[in-house]
């Protein structure tokens, strides 16, 4: 008892020294994200060793969620257990044997502490580069037992910009729409899938959700008032405004990244037109003019251009507007229906559903209209939304009968389903940063 | 005897109140002293008024007898659907009117042009396939070609307001293209009449 006090007193010591270190990690790129050649790394993810006491449920949690986060990565092949050296032992620079790691061919070593007391878990974890034989960083995190979840997001949140130098996605929510009452409602939920809620109980129809850019609000379009009305409903606390009810549409509202303005469908002359409309939803200004329908605008990163659809040419295609001079050029050739344009948060793409042979994938293509990729196999696919990474994409699928959301990489890789009741679960919205 | 005077005066004023237009209207007819051809077209214009009194009541309880109340779940307002005005279908993706949706909207017009005070809402609707957002600009043009045509038989724009409904209202929630070719319509409501 007294032994392994004073190990872990010892332990406390070492991760302390380490946190406060000035040559923790940072500033190194381990795996660089964005280079063409990149492959996937071995990481040994070994069972998480008990500090103290801590119940088997919460153990399995964090390590289910972690495992869960870092294949959502797509960086890393998570090595089978039984062939790890170093078995039962929370892994320390004072204790790792690099050798041996790389002996069975582990390239990155992640080793997770758990403690817990009453309510209270402690989580700490030491990543190593186990090629170069350094340990490259170490945290620790306190929460209660309604955090388990959280905390292991927080430690796959970590490895990942410890790593890549870049943000993890694994704190950020989807914002959806389900049917599983009878009538759309509007949903909010962890990107992969738990902790759903709903944001709208109107027995209505709610449709085409959309985040402000500091994650405090959504708008949506709600039918309530027999007319297709513009909503914005505030997370915390909970309240909701009517935002704009011009008679016709008010719908597909898509925030500028300034918050400056809102772009939205709305009832032009014969026409659907893309309005610009101020913060508080009034104000509209046409952007957009010409017999053709426009729908489903979406902003460029930088704020300068809208991409959209529009059915001038006789069949949806996605078009850019450059917004300070209003020139218009078309961006999708192929196919005879393209739409849902969504901009990636990086610039560098422009996701968006084409229909191919019946059925509608998601595809991507450069804001120049080269380089069109379908990620998408199998079942309809639709309505693309990045993930403030701008390298996963969340969209629905029927490829099993219903509609659920799927999450993937910008290459395709994956998918994962992340939502699975009976009913139908459409247009999702992936969060900006929350934290 | 006074008093009884009076009440007699009254009754006598009541009768007179009663009769007199009758008698007038006789006395008139009379007096003048109206040529037979004259009176044979006035029997045919006082019939024709008649029969068009009929013919109009005769179409205002038809009209009653085709409404159906109607309310949508979670929508706000009541408001009624007739069986005399009937649906509207399109091609998938296409808002043009068919030869056959001209034919009922000629029939609709002349409805709406039978009951003056009608106001309806078109309502355009569209099959699952393809985006929502698109759908609902769809569903908003297709409104706007059957208001558009209605026009033409002289109905005023006033009486015809339009929404899409895009495809969150699909009438048959089938996946195949049965269901899409009902789904693919503009339905027409009745405000107020």
């Amino acid at each position: 008892m007294r032994l392994s006090d004073k190990v872990y007193f010892m332990v406390l010591l070492l991760l302390i020294a380490v946190i406060f270190s000035p040559s923790a990690g940072r500033g190194i790129i381990y795996i660089d994200i964005d280079s063409p050649h990149i492959r996937k790394f071995y990481l040994a993810l070994p069972e998480i060793k008990e500090l103290g006491s801590a119940p088997r449920e919460i153990k399995k949690e964090i390590e289910k969620t972690l495992a869960q986060d870092l294949t959502i990565s797509n960086l890393f092949y998570l090595m089978e257990r039984e062939r790890l050296p170093q078995k039962g032992v929370y892994i320390t620079e004072a204790t790792v044997d690099f050798s041996a790691w790389t002996g069975v061919g582990a390239e990155f070593l992640l080793s997770v502490g758990l403690a817990a007391g009453g309510d209270k878990v402690l989580t700490e974890f030491r990543l190593f580069d186990m090629i170069q034989g350094t340990y490259i960083a170490g945290k620790r995190y306190r929460g209660s037992q309604e955090d388990v979840r959280t905390m292991a997001h927080r430690v796959a949140d970590e490895v990942i910009y410890q790593l890549t130098g870049e943000r993890g996605i694994f704190q950020t929510k989807i914002a959806f729409v389900s049917n599983r009452t009878g009538n759309k409602e509007i949903y909010l939920m962890d990107f992969d899938g738990k902790n759903q809620k709903p944001i709208t109980d109107n027995g209505s129809i709610n449709i085409t959700p959309a985040w402000s850019p500091g994650a405090k609000s959504l708008l949506y379009t709600c039918f309530r008032r027999r007319n297709p009305d513009l909503y914005q409903v505030f997370l915390s606390p909970r309240r909701t405004i009517l935002l704009s009810a011009v008679t016709g549409l008010n719908a597909a509202p898509a925030w500028s990244p300034d918050g400056k303005s809102i772009a939205v469908m709305m009832r032009g002359n014969g026409s659907t037109e893309i309005y610009l409309l101020n913060p508080r939803g009034k104000k509209p200004s046409r952007l957009t003019r010409s017999w053709a329908n426009k729908a489903s605008p979406t902003w460029s990163p930088d704020g300068k251009q809208i991409a959209f659809v529009s059915d001038r040419s006789g069949s949806p295609q996605i078009y850019i507007m450059d917004m300070p001079n209003g020139k218009i050029r078309r961006l999708t050739y192929g196919g005879r229906y393209n739409c849902s344009p969504a901009w990636s948060p990086k610039g560098d793409r422009i996701a968006f559903a084409g229909q191919e042979g019946g059925r509608f994938h998601i595809c991507t293509i450069k804001p120049d209209g080269t380089q069109l990729r379908r990620l998408t196999r199998e079942g309809n696919n639709e309505h693309p939304s990045w993930a403030p990474n701008g390298r996963h994409i969340a969209f629905a699928s029927n490829r099993r009968g219903n509609y659920d959301i799927y999450i993937m990489t910008e290459d395709g890789g994956g998918p994962w389903r992340v939502t699975a009741s009976r009913a139908n679960e459409t247009e999702p919205a992936w969060s900006p940063w929350l934290k | 005897m006074r008093r009884k005077g009076w009440i007699w005066q009254v009754l006598l004023l009541v009768l007179l109140l009663v009769f007199l237009p009758q008698c007038s209207r006789k006395v008139v007819k009379h007096d003048r002293g109206v040529a037979p051809e004259e009176e044979k077209a006035l029997k045919e214009e006082r019939a024709m008024i008649e029969e068009r009194g009929l013919r109009e009541e005769r179409e205002r309880r038809v009209l009653e007898e085709s409404l159906a109340k109607s309310k949508y779940p979670g929508i706000e307002g009541e408001v009624w659907e007739s069986t005399l005005l009937k649906d509207i279908h399109f091609e998938f993706d296409k808002y043009d009117l068919t030869t056959e949706a001209r034919e009922v909207l000629a029939k609709n017009a002349k409805v709406l042009l039978a009951h003056p005070n009608l106001k309806i809402q078109i309502e355009g609707h569209c099959d699952e396939r393809g985006s929502n957002e698109y759908n609902l600009a769809l569903g908003e043009k297709r409104a706007v070609s059957a208001q558009i045509y209605l026009t033409k038989f002289g109905v005023r724009g006033n009486r015809l307001s339009t929404i899409s409904y895009g495809e969150e209202m699909p009438q048959d929630q089938r996946h195949n293209e049965e269901a899409w070719a009902k789904n693919r319509r503009c339905h027409f409501v009745i405000f107020s009449r």
